[in-house]
């Protein structure tokens, strides 16, 4: 059937599906092509910082994302993660140095020291409340959306109580705003963290066995267990390496604005999973790739920075977000259909 | 291979009681039986899926424990299963790799060996498919054709294959056995799991035969083997005679039409059914899982449109948008799926037998008459003696014949006059069958017109007035009670011979 | 098995979490807001030698003494203006013990003193009924600016009328009514002036969002940019790029976490607090008894709102050794939970005499759980339990207005304009504009309209007109 039509008419056929491939390059570029028309400051300097880093920041949430999701789950904890990583990295630490007599946090609320102990911290924590998520799903079989709901109610509790509901400044700690601020060659880098960590995930997923179980897994779970594979074990390393993601997002966050706060990255969780979808990953597990997570990102952000340069007021940003989200579900849907 | 005295119990269900099974190096060996008499059971075990409760698994000589797939596979066991293993996104290469990918250095895949590996494997099969190909985009037997190279891979020394034939056509079949007698010949042992007897007495060296979770006998086909012998062992000679109620009542032009189908057509479903029901009769309907009949059953009632032909009810022309619409139309089904669609389990006794009535229980002023429900929902639980501490019981806590008692019930309470049973009886015990039984010929002796579909033959020789036997969603045959072929042989006979057609026309 | 995992799961959650909060949390020292660490220059005396010579009288004064002393003030020849100024800055006496231990415990010195104070630009006075009425740009709502004459700048084009300035303005919540009239005052402001642009941006409550609409002001190069921080850590960085950058900042109401913002325009929350308790003393004067017993419904602990009005509640009460804090409670800015929190103290006293609010939703939520409890006239002699309420929103007018509250202390959002004036001033140089600007005091609202300690309050109906939101139906 399908090859009898492509024949006919293949010329067009094939342009149509150069088109429907690219979906997102094209939209991507053509989004740079509106930004420059629209304002003379988009191609600033300056503006494309901006721009990277907040690519960055949501990136790194929707790279983790989409692991869960190819494995046919979802991480709503991602954005309590956040702010609970660094919260309770700093308590942990100060309580930690505070034997060797170094004093953390000064004044109330001024972090001084333990710059690399809070970055390890916060990454090791947040791993080990994905693989926790993880280890949950799988062993007391809940749905995973339950599972990190309650995880995100407890992890924003927690944060208050460890916190206080203060703020931290990191102002006066040495280092802490280099990953938020600095750049080589011109480029944030936390962009460049970012882009390593999404193209060694790509690789990985390309040219590894791991690849191959995450998709799987996903994909069709009876398939893979009859394969003999674990798909329990690659849930828990999705759901833990969403937790580094977070872990590694908030970092990012919080050299920015050289500080924690217990709200921040709240809501992020439903950006990500915005990101996730418009990059092609679906809900049923096991389709769609991270590249496309990659450049929705940047699409999401770049769109986000035009409409501020142009002044458009936030009702109808959440407008347009919102039906570029139904857009590209259903595009994505549709192009598999008519494959 | 030898396997000694397998048990294995699944909740509700022994599916296998102290099965002994042997396989020889360079034999096929196939395995026949009823739906659920452990033959995929078996096979699972030997594939690592299940693991026994009780028995002993030697593979050359050695006793094996083979605790999950990845251990069958380095014991040489290969498994093509009946249901899809394939994941629909990824490539047909990564496919027959899942989870034996091939690297250089540990860790990098190495694609262009595994390419190269699987075009090996799939031109051995005499396939060419493009192994770059995500799996979905496959047809239904390339598909099966990756199946089965995905177990060849590990040129594994058995090599089980579970249903591997249902999409193939005759060529390919023949292609297929082609390879196999290769296998065979080069020492690999084979089980071969199938349902057209035709072919498996073509193939096997041997034919097992499965009854209720026993091997009950060893055949060796030769040119004098014929179908019915091996049908007469699986069904076995305990033929239940007890309960023969249906009569013959060929006399049409005298009766009332209460339902009439003219070519009614599911894409993918069903096709053409014409087809009458009249007043007081049962009509039964046989076929193998897939056949359509579920969901013709489905149109009826409302559950499922149909997108040709003419429904006619009691003369009147319907076309039903919902379930509502068949209901009062005068048409009730009991689903065979009573947990999932039939009963609202977290709901007690006569909840779930007046569900379908409540705007029939109603006082006068509209709403809902308690009263009259628990009288009616009394009446029936003494009537179907449906055995229950009380009407308020939850519908969870009872076992499955007086579940199901109570999804009957609830369309008797109803008063319609056409009822569709799918399985009335499955899982149910043996007492309660004839319980159910006994409720629905009173039901046709009360003047209504019941529809019954179920996989026992045995079940529907005993109530039916008559038999339509369905194919691939087409009527193939109707057997009426005084005809000679109102045998349960000769019914599976049909079924089972006319199965090859379908395939061969679901292929193209 | 599967509950004894179940349960292992539950345990290592709870595990991790005394844990964490074992080792972290305890006894936090209170936040300490942006500048504090140096901004301690500020002695324990104000500087104004006639208000310094009173604190020196009303040191050893409690109980009857220090309420005879209040009473006096205004026969001491004091103004309005400065009786309100004397509570402000009213140091804190040991002769209620239970209060001065809970104003060291909870830090209010350092909030107190981190907060603008002072006199206001070229010593402006605000009088009833001025200021201008308007239609909100942003939420078409009647509203009228009291504070238009301030720091006023007349309607035309600024500095260079030749030239566009383009001002940034980001704030967050759009779908507030306080932030949106908080926009709508700004919008207008900027409105009057031909050769004035303005780009208003909602950062949606997302601290990293409101960064990044400030970098993308810097990258427009903006003439000068307007701001709302919700919180200080987080936005001192975005505003320091700003300042950098050679761009004017401005703050209204809330500060940002910078010392070097260009200017920064606050509210009058330590009046908010002084004037409820002056209220407070004087209402239990006139009942004739200095015994209370009184329930704080507070904001969220540590933020600047609760914090500074708190402590200048408590300042003025820690002269009475007759009254008794029974306990405060905290909720998150959310009226359901400031409902619950009045419910409990209901439950747990049975003696309440006072309810003092710290924010919009607390007085309201104690009232309503008050009728609720149907305990409105609990206290001894069938006396009426004092509501002290803080935030003008015409609900809180509306029940003082019924003689459900006692009283008011307004505080608006419709400040932005000054803040808007400001800017305009510093990006076009024509006036020199010092750091902080400070609000101007506006009278407390009470039913008839009283003289307390010889200062005049207005009626809800004089006020009515300048508060915030939507109309009542």
């Amino acid at each position: 059937m399908a090859s009898d039509t492509s024949s006919i008419n293949g010329g067009y056929r094939v342009s149509a599906k150069l088109i429907k491939d690219n979906m997102l390059i094209i939209i991507l570029l053509l989004e740079l092509i509106i930004g420059v028309i629209l304002s003379p400051v988009f191609l600033g300097k300056t503006n494309i910082q901006s721009i990277l880093i907040n690519t960055a920041i949501f990136g790194l949430l929707a790279v983790g994302q989409s692991l869960v999701m190819l494995v046919k789950e979802i991480d709503l904890s991602v954005g309590a993660m956040m702010a609970f990583g660094p919260i309770a990295a700093i308590a942990l630490t100060e309580k930690i140095l505070s034997g060797s007599g170094t004093e953390i946090i000064v004044g109330g609320n001024y972090v001084v020291d333990g710059l690399l102990l809070i970055v390890i911290l916060v990454l090791l924590i947040s791993a080990l409340i994905g693989i926790l998520n993880g280890i949950i799903r799988v062993k007391a079989q809940v749905p995973s959306l339950i599972v990190t709901l309650g995880m995100m109610y407890v992890l924003s509790g927690m944060s208050y109580i460890l916190s206080g509901g203060y703020s931290l400044y990191l102002t006066n700690l040495e280092g802490a705003k280099s990953l938020g601020n600095n750049m080589i060659a011109g480029i944030p880098v936390n962009f460049i963290l970012f882009l390593v960590i999404g193209v060694l995930v790509i690789l990985v997923l390309k040219y590894t066995k791991v690849g191959h179980r995450i998709y799987s897994t996903g994909g069709n779970e009876k398939a893979a267990i009859y394969s003999g594979i674990n798909t329990n074990f690659w849930k828990i390393m999705a759901f833990g390496i969403s937790g580094v993601c977070a872990g590694a997002a908030a970092l990012i966050y919080s050299s920015r604005l050289q500080s924690v706060e217990t709200i921040q990255g709240s809501g992020y969780e439903l950006i990500s999973i915005a990101i996730a979808v418009i990059g092609g990953i679906t809900l049923e597990g096991g389709r769609g790739n991270i590249f496309g997570a990659i450049i929705a990102s940047a699409i999401l952000c770049i769109m986000l920075n035009i409409l501020s340069l142009v002044g458009l007021i936030a009702w109808y940003k959440t407008i347009i977000i919102g039906l570029i989200i139904i857009g590209a579900a259903s595009q994505h849907a549709f192009s598999r259909r008519t494959a | 291979m030898y396997l000694k005295n397998i048990h294995k119990q699944f909740p509700g269900v022994k599916a296998l009681k102290g099965v002994d099974f042997s396989l020889e190096k360079g034999k096929i060996v196939s395995l026949v039986g009823t739906n659920g008499a452990g033959k995929s059971t078996l096979s699972n075990i030997i594939a690592g899926i299940y693991s026994p409760d009780e028995g002993e698994i030697f593979i050359e000589g050695k006793k094996v424990t083979i605790s999950d797939p990845k251990a069958a596979e380095q014991l040489g066991v290969g498994i093509v299963h009946q249901e899809p293993t394939l994941v629909p996104n990824m490539t047909v290469v990564e496919n027959i790799f899942l989870n034996k990918e091939i690297t250089k250095n540990g860790i990098v895949l190495d694609l262009k060996k595994m390419k190269q590996e699987s075009e090996k494997v799939l031109e051995f099969l005499g396939f060419h498919i493009n192994v770059g190909k995500k799996v979905e985009e496959l047809t239904l037997v390339e598909k099966e054709v990756v199946e089965i190279a995905k177990a060849m891979l590990l040129k594994p020394k058995i090599l089980i294959l579970d249903e591997v034939t249902a999409p193939l056509n005759k060529d390919e079949v023949d292609h297929l056995f082609k390879i196999i007698n290769d296998l065979k010949n080069n020492g690999m042992g084979i089980i071969f799991i199938g349902h057209k007897l035709q072919e498996i007495i073509e193939i096997s060296d041997s034919i097992m035969v499965f009854r209720d979770g026993k091997n009950v006998g060893e055949l060796v086909p030769s040119e004098s083997l014929s179908e019915k012998e091996v049908i007469s062992l699986m069904l076995g000679s305990t033929l239940n005679e007890d309960l023969i109620t249906g009569e013959d009542k060929d006399d049409t032009g005298q009766r009332q039409e209460v339902l009439k189908l003219a070519g009614l057509s599911k894409q993918g479903f069903y096709e053409d059914i014409n087809f009458t029901l009249y007043k007081g009769e049962i009509v039964g309907f046989a076929g193998l899982k897939g056949s359509g009949i579920t969901e013709l059953f489905q149109s009826l009632q409302g559950i499922l449109s149909f997108d040709g032909g003419d429904m006619y009810v009691k003369g009147k022309k319907v076309k039903f948008k919902y379930p509502k619409d068949g209901i009062e139309a005068g048409i009730g089904m009991v689903t065979n799926d009573r947990q999932g669609e039939g009963l609202a389990l977290t709901l007690d006794v006569k909840d779930n037998i007046a569900v379908s009535s409540l705007n029939y229980l109603r006082n006068r002023f509209r709403t809902l008459n308690t009263k009259l429900l628990k009288d009616n929902a009394g009446k029936y639980v003494k009537a179907l003696s449906i055995k229950t501490p009380s009407i308020n019981q939850f519908v969870q806590n009872l076992s499955g014949g007086n579940q199901q008692k109570i999804v009957i019930a609830k369309w008797l309470l109803r008063n319609l006059d056409i009822i569709l049973v799918d399985e009335p009886t499955r899982g149910v015990d043996v007492k309660a069958k004839n319980e159910i039984y006994k409720l629905l010929i009173n039901e046709k002796n009360n003047g209504k017109s019941l529809m019954v579909a179920s996989p026992e033959i045995r079940e529907l020789l005993s109530i039916c007035d008559r038999i339509l036997i369905i194919n691939s969603g087409r009527i193939v045959s109707e057997v009426h009670r005084n005809a000679k072929e109102f045998k349960e042989e000769d019914i599976l006979n049909i079924i089972h011979s006319s199965h090859q057609h379908y395939t061969t026309a679901q292929a193209m | 098995m599967k509950r004894v995992s179940k349960l292992l799961y539950v345990l290592l959650i709870l595990v991790m979490v005394f844990s964490v909060v074992g080792c972290g949390g305890g006894e936090k020292e209170p936040a300490q807001t942006g500048d504090n660490q140096t901004n301690t220059e500020q002695p324990a005396a104000t500087g104004n030698e006639k208000l310094d010579a009173l604190y020196q009288e009303v040191a050893g004064l409690q109980g009857e003494e220090a309420l005879k002393f209040f009473e006096g003030l205004k026969d001491k020849g004091l103004s309005d203006a400065e009786i309100l100024q004397f509570f402000i800055d009213l140091p804190l006496s040991q002769a209620n013990e239970q209060i001065a231990k809970m104003y060291k415990d909870e830090g209010f010195e350092m909030y107190s003193k981190s907060y603008p104070k002072g006199e206001t630009y070229n010593g402006f006075q605000w009088s009833k009924g001025s200021g201008t009425k308007i239609t909100g740009p942003f939420s078409k709502n009647d509203l009228k600016l009291p504070f238009t004459d301030y720091v006023a700048l007349p309607e035309g084009p600024v500095g260079d009328a030749n030239k566009t300035y383009n001002i940034g303005v980001v704030f967050h919540g759009f779908s507030h009514p306080w932030l949106i009239n908080w926009a709508d005052a700004a919008k207008w402001e900027a409105d009057r002036h031909p050769n004035v642009k303005i780009n208003v941006q909602d950062a949606e409550f997302d601290n990293n969002k409101w960064a990044s609409i400030m970098d993308s002001f810097i990258a427009q190069k903006v003439d000068g940019i307007l701001v709302w921080p919700m919180v200080e850590a987080p936005t001192g960085p975005p505003v320091d790029r700003a300042v950098q950058a050679g761009i004017p900042v401005v703050s209204v109401d809330r500060t940002a976490g910078t010392q070097d913002i260009t200017s920064r325009i606050t509210g009058n929350f330590p009046a908010n607090g002084a004037q409820a308790g002056m209220y407070a003393i004087w209402k239990l004067a006139q009942e004739g008894d200095l015994n209370a017993k009184v329930v704080m419904l507070r904001k969220p602990l540590g933020s600047t709102a609760d914090a500074v009005r708190t402590g200048h509640f408590l300042k003025v009460l820690s002269y009475f050794p007759g009254i008794e804090i029974l306990k405060s409670y905290h909720d998150t800015d959310n009226r359901e939970e400031a409902f619950t929190n009045a419910q409990s103290a209901l439950q747990a006293y049975p003696e309440i005499d006072i309810f003092f609010g710290t924010g919009d939703h607390e007085a309201l939520a104690a009232l309503e759980a008050t009728k609720m409890a149907n305990r409105l006239e609990s206290r001894k002699d069938g006396k009426k339990i004092i509501f002290l309420s803080i935030d003008d929103s015409k609900e809180a007018i509306t029940q003082v207005k019924d003689g459900l509250f006692e009283v008011n202390t307004p505080y608006t959002p419709l400040i932005s304009d000054i803040g808007m004036r400001v800017l305009l001033n510093i990006v076009t140089k024509s006036a020199e504009m010092p750091k902080d600007v400070i609000t101007p005091n506006i009278p407390m609202v009470t039913q008839k309209g009283d003289v307390i300690f010889g200062m005049q309050t207005q009626t809800p109906d004089q006020w009515y007109e300048y508060t915030f939101g939507p109309a009542l139906n």
